[in-house]
């Protein structure tokens, strides 16, 4: 156990010394306050030289709040892929593991060590940026989000599902690929959920079924969903419901517990199939 | 320079039963690997006794890497087994007082020299109480005391290799596997790790060296192992292998055709104006020359000596290369 947090604490400190870190936290910090000045703006808005109404300035809100926590976990999912995919990878590939893996520890303390280093660094991104987020919009507007611990939970999960999906392609491909891969299957996972919300509202099933063999696949765009659903006020959906449908930043219904079950075992699947790779690697 | 009797061969079985080879400090039977089609190891089997320095000879892709990383668990054999200090292959129990500079040695290049090793002293592990005081030894040991705070990034090529020697020897590991030590060392750095490797053969350190570089072999190791093409081509002290006199005269005329008048001397070998007679004792050395001047060869030299270990080592790969053909 105790080799795992050794493991833990370096990757934590390589993304601070190669400022991965502190690239991440000014990004953040702008982002942040450029929207605790938008939605502080928002109310004062006229829409066709009247001011929007309650329910309408609710809605844009939601949508636009959605809209910036989309763009915030792509960062994250982008920052969070270029980062895994060089940890067992990159280090494989340059011998730094050479040293390492010669010392009387296991593969396994390794790499959950390493996952636990950047499961971390996810969770501590997501936290400061989502709830950030949140309270931008909720002291610009009054907009309160219905249930943002869950919003939060199913946007650090979404994080941790791509970078352990990183950690695994880094033990078939090299780090520059299995970044770039992991990166295009998250873009790819999202278009190919859309398509499913698009099919759902057309009432198309063949279309649906798009999204949903998507969702289960790669769960990122489903625990999307959860997030979206969780920062939706529940009067917003009843009023607006028929002319959302299909919105990617809408969604009526939140995540089943099968399906957060079905998430929990296929990041398990992937953990144990990256380590089934990585003690097996001859160096 | 003590020397072991040339071994025979894997123990058999019942040997492992009754333990004997579990007090080696390295026993290996029939370890192969492959990779693709291409054979890295074939049936490679041999025994080092602790407190012994072994080298590891043989030409590139003769398998010397991936024989040691074997031996340190990075690669797994496709058949075979083996015991290192008595435990098995491939468990971490086997690296606990294995010391190990891999050939290619890359530390993390945003740590500094004293952070790397405090890393590797925990995995190591070496006691908290102890840590800071190893750390300072073994950077005194390699020569690097005054570059603690410096970040490994920033260091030459040699000294990344003295960090790794500092690395290979935290804890004072029962066995030592140096896989080209000296490969980006300059002069005074390889002689520090000539005198390093003696100060661990005092304090009953086994080694086992992987290097080109033959003089250090010559000096510094009890007994060579030869791989050739994932085979193991010889193994034996290395007092065996030098104490061969030979003899090499120069002449002023072509020297093939005074091969025939030394035959009785010895194996003779030609090459433009220079003979070698091979295994020629010093005191048939002026028989010898006689026997040249009366054939009617103009002797420029006459240089009696030993045979080295390249040229011990060249013959047995070229005797190699035509048995195989």
């Amino acid at each position: 156990m105790t080799n795992i947090f050794i493991f833990a604490r370096l990757t934590v400190l390589e993304a601070a010394r190669r400022k991965v870190l502190w690239a991440l936290v000014g990004m953040s910090a702008l982002i942040i306050g450029l929207s605790f000045w938008g939605f502080a703006r928002l109310p004062a808005v006229h829409a066709f030289g009247t001011q929007l109404s309650a329910a309408n300035s609710r809605l844009t809100t939601a949508q636009l709040l959605g809209f910036v926590l989309f763009a915030l976990s792509f960062v994250g999912a982008l920052g969070m892929a270029f980062v895994a995919a060089p940890t067992i990878g990159g280090e494989l590939e340059s011998g730094v593991a050479l040293g390492v893996l010669a010392r009387p520890v296991r593969r396994s303390e390794v790499l959950l060590g390493k996952w636990l280093g950047l499961v971390s660094l996810a969770v501590v991104y997501v936290v400061i940026v989502a709830g950030g987020e949140i309270a931008a919009a909720e002291t610009g507007t009054g907009y309160q989000v219905p249930d943002p611990v869950t919003a939060i939970v199913l946007l650090a999960a979404q994080a941790v599902v791509l970078l352990s999906l990183a950690l695994l392609l880094s033990t078939l491909l090299s780090p520059m690929a299995a970044g770039v891969v992991a990166v295009g299957l998250f873009g790819v996972a999202w278009v190919a959920g859309l398509v499913g919300d698009i099919g759902q509202s057309v009432h198309d099933s063949s279309v649906a079924e798009v999204g949903t063999v998507d969702h289960l696949l790669l769960p990122t765009d489903g625990l999307w969903n959860g997030v979206m659903n969780a920062i939706d006020q529940t009067n917003l959906v009843s009023s607006f419901s028929d002319r959302l449908l299909g919105n990617p930043f809408f969604q009526p219904s939140g995540l089943t517990i099968t399906y957060l079950l079905w998430s929990a075992a296929w990041l398990i699947a992937v953990v144990a199939a990256t380590h089934f790779r990585f003690s097996r690697a001859d160096l | 320079m003590s020397s072991r009797a040339p071994r025979d061969g894997p123990p058999a079985a019942d040997h492992v039963a009754t333990g004997a080879v579990a007090r080696d400090a390295v026993w290996c039977s029939g370890l192969t690997k492959s990779y693709g089609h291409r054979a890295a190891l074939r049936s490679v089997s041999l025994r080092i006794s602790p407190g012994e320095v072994v080298g590891l000879l043989g030409p590139n892709g003769a398998g010397k890497s991936t024989l040691v990383k074997m031996l340190v668990g990075l690669v797994r054999p496709d058949t075979g087994e083996g015991l290192v200090l008595g435990a098995p292959l491939g468990r971490p129990k086997a690296r606990r007082h294995i010391g190990y500079l891999p050939e290619l040695f890359r530390y993390q290049p945003w740590l500094s020299v004293t952070e790397v090793l405090g890393f590797h002293a925990r995995l190591r592990p070496v006691p908290s109480a102890d840590r800071a005081g190893e750390v300072r030894r073994v950077l005194a040991r390699a020569g690097l005391s005054d570059r603690g705070p410096d970040r490994v990034g920033n260091l030459s090529k040699g000294l990344q290799q003295r960090l790794g020697l500092a690395v290979a020897l935290l804890g004072r590991p029962r066995l030592l596997l140096l896989d080209e030590p000296t490969s980006a060392l300059d002069p005074t750095g390889r002689a520090d790790v000539r005198s390093l490797i003696d100060e661990c053969r005092e304090e009953g350190t086994t080694i086992l060296l992987n290097s080109h570089m033959l003089s250090e072999v010559e000096r510094s190791c009890d007994r060579v192992i030869v791989l050739d093409r994932g085979r193991v081509l010889a193994d034996g002290p290395l007092g065996a292998w030098l104490d061969h006199d030979m003899l090499r005269v120069r002449l002023d005329n072509e020297a093939s055709p005074f091969v025939p008048c030394l035959a009785r001397f010895g194996a003779v070998s030609a090459h433009a104006r220079e003979l070698t007679v091979a295994s020629l004792p010093m005191s048939a050395v002026p028989d010898a020359v006689a026997a040249l001047v009366r054939a009617g060869a103009r002797v420029v030299s006459v240089e009696p000596g030993q045979v080295s270990l390249e040229e011990k080592l060249l013959e047995l790969l070229a005797r190699s290369n035509e048995e195989d053909r």
